[in-house]
């Protein structure tokens, strides 16, 4: 097991590598520098800041200085943030964003199981479960943020409107970041246990004259839980992520707004840096999800063995 | 597949679906009666979109300032925007980006994910190795920098936006067809066509292309949607179809702020766009279910 | 750290949420956040742009001298009602050989955050530092007037001590000036000439250090009403009041909070559920209904900036003045203040806002509406009715508040002139990148009033100017403005530049579209809030009224 995680963990480095690479080099090609205002800025501010930020030297040079205080661990200080580092940022941001979503997968979880399964069973309930699983697909996060803080907090005044400061300030949002992830799961785990209740064993324990709830609950479940799980992986890692969407609408203070800011505004180390948090979250979800993988599929779990 | 947020999402593995002939992938279709009518209304939807010259009763950008955001009314049966703009047009016209956009990155993603699917599947060994790990590789980059990055680099060309999407789209398709194919290629038929002396083009073009028809076009039933998705959350953010052309996710987006005042600005463009997606969605899924069984 | 609970990670948090809205919606409508922190004596205040720096040389934006004109106090403050000259770290002043020379005399009450005493010598550091091309001080353009500020700017003189500024001990301060500059006071109480604590900020780094820590919370030492109490990106700044403040007198807050809200629509919900007491601005969309329901919480009122689209006068077809006339002639302002704004602006004939310093333009030099006379301009240019003319782009930076208008202005472009005009939406750098290179046709832009003078308008189209980005270049209109800055007498300097910007309307180097409001919610329960042009707001006798009953 050990021994699996380590090789894994190995095999992500090269890709961490490459992704770092491309980005490194993409966001150079981008027209408007990190330096732009609108008013005019003297050619020696402009050639002050370039020495600042090693943007003086050649692009290999400047490449190669990069993966140098990656390897300290260092990512530089921001371009946009006068003073700022980098990783202080991010770190800051984490937490809040790790939080809520950890929140919003929990309920992504239970919600779409209880409605993957109600849509697998038969007649209005399982036609009433996939429509409310299909409508997270269709229903943008902005639409759906601004019409819950209507309901719960403009008119019926339960909750913040915005904000990050008590602990009721994480309900709406969680439950707009949880819908799309939700309807993924119910959709995956409603196949599944569709295809499950066709097999044989299935056949076999109803023979047995076993109730239908303990097939599904102590059978069914458990086999067709695997492609939710495969999708958990990348899921986990988008919602832990932040969404620019979600903090935007609610005025959290998360990561997702970076992923986007950072790109519009041409800080360049603040987009390596959310690109690499959001590799290295894919690379450890990714693992996780394929643990639990073979902690319910004991036939993959001997693969770990080789 | 991507999340609204273009973060990308890992393709399940697909059961590799039984061999048979492209058409009666349809087939599933039939059963179903609430995909028959989704798949009733996306032909009407897009139907009505592609004819928005003939159908809409204004211009898409034709304006009346003195009007601004009214209700629905006789001559504006979903009301105008806040520069007195026929909802009912703009949703027709609408409708044409997002679904010009939506097919346009779909087909880009589906010929690149083929071509490379097939390719590393018939190339075997270490190149398919190789060609997958790139896979993994471009799966784990946060696809929204990627994006923006494209939109600010051909900011004055949506279409070519679209094209880029498609071209970061295709992963799913590339494992989805590498999987279908690789079934297919350790068949006895096809290796008994490779014993007669057939190339390998051959072989793809006449057994493995026609038997992962059905995987491609559900994948591809899924992407369309999508990517739609996409081009809303991209129009939050301002940078989706050029103004004054709408898109539906301009229009909702627009019709979001305007959400208590002039409620219609967001109800009618997100009904359309929401009963679309689902549709294209339910089809998709219906097509799956026959695909696995 | 954030004066704020911290939030503990746990499993139980949403147990205790449902409690907490359970509990909430029990006992009905209860104390909402505004009332406890009004209570408090502390304002929630709605600062659209997350600030990128609190360093006053390095501020660019208005949500950022939002926040340091209640960090730090320059030698002379601004009336908030009259925006008159009022003392501040200086207590007096005297101003001798004709203007060309002022003697600041310190205030000895003025301290530090840290309660030692604010000296000339922390100005003269201060501005020398601004004036260094390491820092690269935007504003640093605002210093000219001042003896060789001008050849440190540029770098032709390297020794920043011969700046025309110099204290004579710690409690005077004598500053020299090139030539008489009648707007010098009020220019003073602009972020960029603030002091610094020397001590603190060298400890960080050196004086000519760009990036340094000296402006994070517990390093920053201020002399203003308030010091730095907590700065989370994205989150809020929070300052607290200042016990060594010079004048606790008219200090009747204790702190004030700024939360960087970026989405229109998030801020006026924040507002109605009682999450702020001011906000940056309003959605077009919620003023008819805030007007409505709530006019004591609406306030408009006049800020002296202008939008305007800029004509790109260095390529076809735009090159043509005829063209850029006719396209200015073709826009229905009032339409698009009614239609689309819904602020109480006013519609823009001219550049220089009207009610700024005592200036203005004759009626017959503004540009007119008028679409016969824009047709037949268009014809005699050689396109009649559009044709021949091509599609002409209109660059944008992408936002909410400039989409429509393009909407609009295409629109009636199209309508009134036959001229096809063509959408470009570009990010804030695109945006900028294609200014400064000349690559549009027309061009979004907007211009605010640095002080209330004409001068801080037209000097944008003077030849010389780096934010002449339309390239209009007129001989008569630079040395207009020449004579005008050597003009004492303010009527006749005026004169002259009426008759500068007459020739830059005649020549239609930009097309004027609407004069800026601040258009924003307040609660009704601040006072002392004052509505002025610069919308400037030094936080001195804000307070709250007592809730009512």
């Amino acid at each position: 097991m050990t021994r699996y995680v380590l090789k894994r963990l190995c095999e992500a480095v090269p890709v961490f590598f490459a992704i770092v690479t491309a980005v490194f080099f993409m966001v150079r090609f981008v027209p408007g520098g990190p330096f732009d205002r609108e008013r005019p800025v003297s050619q020696e501010t402009i050639e002050a800041l370039n020495a600042y930020y090693g943007l003086d030297e050649p692009l290999a040079a400047q490449y190669f200085k990069f993966l140098g205080n990656l390897a300290r661990g260092e990512l530089g200080p921001s371009y946009k943030y006068e003073g700022w580092k980098v990783s202080e940022i991010l770190r800051e941001k984490a937490a809040v964003s790790l939080e809520l979503g950890s929140y919003a997968l929990a309920l992504a979880i239970a919600a779409g199981i209880a409605l993957g399964l109600a849509a697998a069973a038969r007649g209005k309930i399982a036609a009433f479960a996939s429509g409310a699983g299909l409508l997270g697909i269709c229903l943008p996060a902005f639409v759906l943020g601004p019409l819950l803080i209507l309901a719960f907090s403009t008119k019926l005044g339960a909750f913040n409107s915005m904000g990050w400061d008590s602990p009721s300030d994480a309900v709406l949002p969680s439950a707009t970041l949880a819908l799309f992830y939700a309807a993924w799961i119910a959709r995956l785990t409603g196949n599944s246990v569709r295809a499950q209740m066709k097999m044989p064993y299935v056949r076999a324990a109803r023979a047995k004259g076993a109730g239908e709830a303990r097939i599904l609950f102590g059978h069914v479940l458990r086999n067709a839980v695997s492609p939710a799980i495969a999708y958990l992986g990348p899921a986990a890692a988008g919602l832990m992520t932040g969404s620019f969407v979600v903090e935007t609408i609610f005025q959290i203070p998360g990561l997702g707004r970076f992923f986007i800011s950072s790109a519009l505004d041409n800080d360049y180390t603040m987009i390596m840096g959310c690109v690499m948090l959001y590799a290295a979250f894919i690379i450890i979800f990714n693992l996780i999800s394929d643990i639990a993988l073979a902690v319910v599929n004991p036939r993959i779990a001997r693969e770990f063995g080789k | 597949m991507t999340a609204p947020e273009g973060k990308n999402i890992r393709a399940i593995p697909p059961a590799p679906p039984r061999a048979r002939p492209a058409l009666r992938a349809l087939a599933p279709l039939l059963d179903d009666r609430l995909a028959l009518a989704c798949a009733a209304f996306a032909v009407f939807a897009a139907l009505a979109c592609a004819f928005a010259p003939l159908l809409a009763p204004f211009g898409y950008d034709a304006q009346n300032l003195s009007l601004g955001a009214s209700a629905p009314s006789a001559e504006h049966p979903f009301g105008t925007d806040m520069l007195g703009r026929d909802i009912l047009s703009r949703i027709l016209y609408g409708g044409r980006g997002s679904f010009a956009v939506g097919m346009l990155a779909t087909f880009v993603a589906a010929a690149i994910g083929v071509a490379y699917g097939t390719v590393s599947a018939m190339c075997g060994g270490r190149i398919d190795a190789f060609m997958m790990r790139v896979v993994d590789i471009a799966y784990s980059l946060p696809f929204t920098i990627f994006v923006i990055l494209l939109t600010v680099a051909f900011g004055r060309s949506v279409w070519l936006i679209f094209a880029a999407i498609g071209a970061v789209e295709w992963l799913t398709m590339a494992r989805i067809v590498r999987a279908c194919a690789l079934d297919i290629k350790n068949r006895a038929y096809v290796e008994a066509a490779f014993a007669l002396g057939e190339g390998k083009a051959g072989v793809v073009l006449r057994h493995i292309l026609p038997n992962a028809a059905p995987a491609i076009l559900v994948c591809a039933a899924l992407t369309v949607p999508s990517v739609m998705l996409l081009e809303s959350f991209l129009s939050f953010l301002g940078l989706g179809v050029q103004a004054p052309l709408p898109s539906w996710g301009s229009l909702i987006k627009d019709g979001a702020e305007y959400m208590e005042d002039a409620p219609w600005m967001l109800a009618f463009p997100a009904l359309f766009f929401s009963l679309t997606l689902f549709s294209l969605n339910r089809i998709g899924e219906a097509l799956s279910r026959g695909g696995g069984e | 750290m954030p004066p704020r609970p911290r939030h503990i990670f746990c499993a139980g948090r949403i147990c205790a949420a449902a409690a907490a809205a359970i509990a909430l919606c029990a006992c009905g409508p209860s104390r909402t956040p505004a009332d406890i922190a009004a209570e408090k004596g502390i304002l929630l205040i709605g600062n659209a742009a997350d600030p990128a720096t609190l360093d006053p040389a390095l501020a660019t934006g208005f949500g950022e001298f939002k926040i340091l004109s209640g960090l730090f106090e320059g030698l002379v403050g601004a009336n908030p009602e009259t925006l008159e000259p009022e003392p501040a770290a200086a207590k007096s002043w005297e101003i001798l050989d004709g203007g060309k020379k002022y003697v600041f005399h310190m205030d000895e009450r003025a301290k530090w955050s840290d309660g030692s005493r604010v000296e000339a010598g922390d100005f003269v550091f201060a501005w020398r530092r601004a004036l260094l091309p390491q820092i690269g001080c935007e504003y640093a353009s605002l210093f000219a007037p001042i003896k060789n500020a001008e050849k440190i700017r540029s770098g032709e003189e390297k020794d920043v001590s011969k700046l025309g500024a110099r204290a004579e001990g710690a409690g005077t301060l004598v500053v020299e000036l090139e030539r008489p500059a009648p707007h010098f006071l009020s220019m003073l109480c602009h972020s960029a000439f603030f002091p610094l604590h020397r001590k603190s900020l060298e400890k960080f780094g050196a004086q000519s250090a760009r990036k340094s820590e000296w402006t994070r919370p517990g390093n920053m030492v201020s002399n203003g009403p308030f010091k730095l109490a907590a700065w989370s990106i994205n989150d809020r700044v929070s300052l607290r009041r200042n016990p060594h403040y010079r004048a606790p007198e008219r200090l009747f807050l204790n702190g004030a909070d700024f939360f960087p809200i970026s989405n229109i629509n998030t801020e006026d919900r924040a507002f109605r559920t009682g999450r702020l007491h001011i906000t940056e601005s309003v959605s077009p969309a919620r003023i008819g209904y805030t007007r409505k329901n709530f006019p004591q919480c609406l306030r408009s009122h006049p800020w002296l900036g202008v939008y305007y689209y800029l004509a790109n006068s260095a390529r076809p077809p735009l090159d043509n003045p005829l063209v850029r006339k006719a396209l200015a002639m073709a826009i229905d302002r009032r339409a698009i203040i009614d239609g689309i704004l819904k602020g109480g602006q006013a519609p823009a004939l001219s550049f220089v806002p009207p009610g700024c310093g005592g200036y203005s333009l004759p009626e017959k030099s503004k540009m007119r509406e008028d679409i016969a006379l824009a047709r037949r301009l268009l014809a005699e240019a050689g396109y009649p009715g559009g044709k021949g003319l091509g599609k002409i782009p209109i660059t944008y930076n992408t936002s909410e508040q400039h989409k429509p208008i393009a909407e609009a202005v295409a629109n009636m472009w199209r309508e009134n002139l036959g001229v096809d005009a063509e959408l470009y939406n570009l990010s804030w750098p695109a945006y900028l990148a294609a200014r400064r290179s000349g690559d549009f046709a027309v061009a979004r832009s907007s211009w605010v009033a640095d002080f209330a003078a004409p001068e801080s308008f037209l000097g944008v189209f003077a030849s010389s100017s780096g934010l002449n980005h339309g390239k209009f270049s007129d001989p008569e209109y630079d040395k207009l403005l020449e004579e005008a800055a050597e003009t004492p007498d303010k009527s006749a300097r005026n004169a002259k530049l009426a008759e500068a910007e007459a020739r830059l309307l005649g020549e239609a180097a930009m097309i004027p579209i609407y004069f800026y409001s601040r258009v924003y919610l307040i609660s009704p329960r601040v006072l002392g809030w004052e509505a002025n042009a610069l919308d400037f707001h030094n936080f001195l006798g804000v307070k709250f009224a007592p809730p009512e009953k």
